[in-house]
């Protein structure tokens, strides 16, 4: 998983995983076709974009903006150093 | 069948369904979260923090440099911590701060931060755009504005900025 442009974009992409893919999101994708059934071990399989507002240091909003389902033919080359898992990502690190 | 062993068997009977249901239930939500997670080595998972900042100082005579990351980064890490636990997943955690690592992690990882400072989000994302050539992922910066671009969608980064000169919109981009 990579994250987060800002901190805060990146602790509301960690929780969009836990609150939202997790609950309700995941099944979605998967019953629109979106996904497969399952996903194959080899990854990534699909990618997300946020969109994130934060206020006084809390996350008080996250909205999916775009979610786009990866070719499962391919897949990141892994044997430099197998990179297998997740990716969390937003704009400004500060 | 006297009325007491009714009154009991009802007890037991719905005590037991109650857990049955739960655990059916818990079953498959661990099943659902472990097939989106899914880790697959037995190495300790790595969560690679972005790193913020540098900071030096010294106490009685001893000098040090470290390096630093935010809050929020911090929060990121115990959140994905948090989740693969719940999970069920018994696999230790390393944690590293991008700039200390020395060697890539061979295992699952986990990247947190773009790649402006954490250098294996930038290698991620640049392996990214060599296997998905047609969704590739470019930040961009026109007539002042600071775009993401994958594929041909688009999105401004850090639209509102607040009188504290902290970001109050932003664009958070999650790979798995």
């Amino acid at each position: 998983m990579s994250a987060g442009f800002t901190s805060w974009g990146t602790a509301a992409a960690a929780a969009y995983l836990t609150d939202n893919m997790l609950n309700g999101r995941y099944s979605e994708a998967r019953r629109d076709r979106l996904l497969p059934r399952t996903l194959s071990p080899a990854w990534p399989d699909f990618l997300a974009v946020l969109d994130v507002v934060v206020l006084g240091n809390v996350v008080v909003s996250v909205q999916e903006r775009y979610f786009l389902p990866l070719d499962r033919g391919a897949q990141i080359p892994a044997s430099a150093n197998q990179m297998t898992g997740l990716t969390l990502s937003s704009t400004n690190e500060v | 069948m006297p009325v007491w062993l009714n009154v009991v068997i009802t007890i037991v009977g719905t005590i037991g369904l109650t857990t049955l249901g739960n655990l059916w239930i818990r079953s498959r939500d661990l099943g659902s979260g472990r097939r989106l997670i899914r880790l697959q080595h037995r190495e300790p998972l790595s969560i690679v923090l972005v790193t913020s900042g540098n900071e030096s100082g010294g106490i009685e005579g001893v000098q040090y440099r470290r390096h630093t990351v935010s809050l929020a980064t911090l929060l990121a890490a115990t959140t994905i911590a948090g989740l693969t636990a719940s999970l069920g997943y018994r696999k230790p955690h390393e944690i590293a701060v991008s700039e200390t690592i020395s060697r890539a992690p061979t295992g699952d990882i986990v990247l947190l931060g773009g790649p402006i400072k954490n250098r294996l989000s930038m290698e991620f994302i640049e392996r990214f755009n060599r296997t998905f050539p047609e969704n590739q992922i470019r930040r961009d910066l026109r007539e002042g504005r600071r775009v993401l671009q994958v594929g041909e969608y688009e999105a401004e980064l850090t639209q509102n900025v607040g009188a504290d000169g902290q970001a109050t919109r932003d664009v958070a981009l999650l790979v798995m």
